[in-house]
């Protein structure tokens, strides 16, 4: 330091050292991930929006067939039956999911800190969709579950949660809660830790209560994080499969039919990659609305903080 | 969350009129927040109970599991499932014990 800070004041930096260019550097370590994210994702996007104006059948290379696919599409009663409870599953899991997670979470950070029940709560997490399908499977039967069991116990009638086309939406959005509530809980708790603590010292002091804090404090502050967990969560739900494919397979006739299932039917099951291919692209629109709606309106890119 | 709250609304207004020295932090008994420790008892057990039955369905004896749907202990106690997960179960004893009916 001590001999470059003359030599600098001497003149017109004599031996220009060039800020060091990382870009070359930072492409190298990016390259794996990127080779990555080139062959299974941004592949198979382009690839999947080309067969969707195809008609393919895996035996048969895909022929051209414009836009009959989606001229289909529109006319198919499945489709938007498909996507109606859809979008029913979407508002029930997000709704409930968001709330619940918000609940816990603002006990997990105000009324209590221990770490053992943040673990309890995160525990159906580690689950996979398939297991925590079959248990619910086995606990909702009818004849056999342990849940209308305790059901009849206190005197109400025994409920065909998975075999009614009333039930069985509430039943798989209730599953998928139970499953992610814990998670998402644990990413508003992250959030809630970023508030800082003075603040609420000073709303006591001016005498807020516990109300009026989580309203004027806890929910202003949040809203950021709020909002990516609720583009996360949405886009998670909207892609249900899993769940459904386990327990229901889409029945009672089509009230558990939901896009993602009805797409996997008819590319796997009928052959028709061509036309489920248009539906994944239909899928991927409505997720990109869904998405830019909500980024806007939560205004997810700017902090109240600071 | 209203449930868990309303009092300490009603304390706090009243403390700050009279300047108390008291603050609303840790009261002995809270109605509010037994109803939060309430809430948060009925979030754990509806989080592990499905655990308890998936080992207790691992446990009980598959023919069993029809006749005794309603126990909530395992049904006919028996290693059969774990002993034929980590392979200790030859194919027929896996047969017999997942339909002895058939026997």
């Amino acid at each position: 330091m001590a001999t470059t800070a003359p030599a600098r004041r001497a003149g017109p930096t004599p031996t220009p050292r060039r800020a060091r260019d990382d870009t070359r550097l930072a492409l190298l370590f990016i390259l794996p991930a990127l080779i990555g994210f080139l062959i299974f994702m941004v592949w198979p996007t382009l690839r999947g929006i080309y067969l969707s104006f195809t008609s393919f059948n895996l035996l048969t290379p895909p022929e051209f067939n414009g836009l009959d696919n989606y001229v289909r599409m529109a006319q198919d009663p499945v489709f938007w039956n498909s996507l109606k409870v859809t979008v029913y599953y979407v508002v029930l899991n997000i709704g409930f999911q968001t709330v619940l997670a918000l609940v816990i979470a603002v006990m997990m950070q105000r009324l209590t800190k221990r770490t053992w029940l943040r673990g309890i709560v995160l525990t159906p997490y580690l689950v996979s969709n398939v297991v925590a399908a079959m248990i619910f499977l086995w606990i909702l039967d009818y004849q056999l579950g342990i849940g209308n069991a305790l059901l009849e116990a206190i005197g109400a009638d025994r409920v065909a949660f998975l075999s009614s086309d009333a039930w069985v939406i509430p039943a798989i959005a209730f599953i998928n809660v139970w499953r992610h509530v814990g998670y998402t809980a644990l990413l508003i708790f992250a959030g809630l830790q970023t508030i800082p603590e003075t603040m609420y010292e000073a709303a006591r002091v001016d005498g807020a209560g516990e109300v009026r804090l989580f309203r004027s404090i806890t929910v202003p502050l949040l809203r950021p994080i709020m909002a990516l967990v609720l583009i996360i969560t949405v886009v998670g739900s909207f892609q249900v499969f899993d769940t459904v494919a386990v327990t229901t397979r889409g029945g009672p006739v089509d009230s558990s039919r939901v896009l993602q299932y009805y797409i996997y039917d008819v590319a796997f099951g009928r052959f028709q990659f061509g036309y489920a291919s248009a539906m994944s692209v239909a899928l991927l629109l409505v997720l990109v609305i869904v998405t830019f709606v909500q980024y806007r309106l939560t205004r997810a890119e700017s902090s109240d903080l600071a | 969350m209203a449930t868990t709250t309303t009092p300490p609304v009603a304390t706090a207004g009243t403390a700050a009129e009279r300047e108390s020295a008291a603050p609303p932090e840790r009261p002995g008994f809270n109605i509010g927040r037994a109803f939060a420790w309430l809430f948060m008892v009925l979030v754990v057990l509806v989080s592990l109970f499905p655990f308890y039955w998936m080992l207790r369905t691992a446990l009980s004896s598959n023919n069993a599991l029809y006749a005794g749907s309603d126990s909530l202990l395992p049904v006919q106690f028996d290693w059969g499932g774990f002993k034929r997960v980590i392979g200790l179960q030859s194919g027929q004893e896996a047969l017999d014990w997942a339909a002895p009916a058939s026997r």
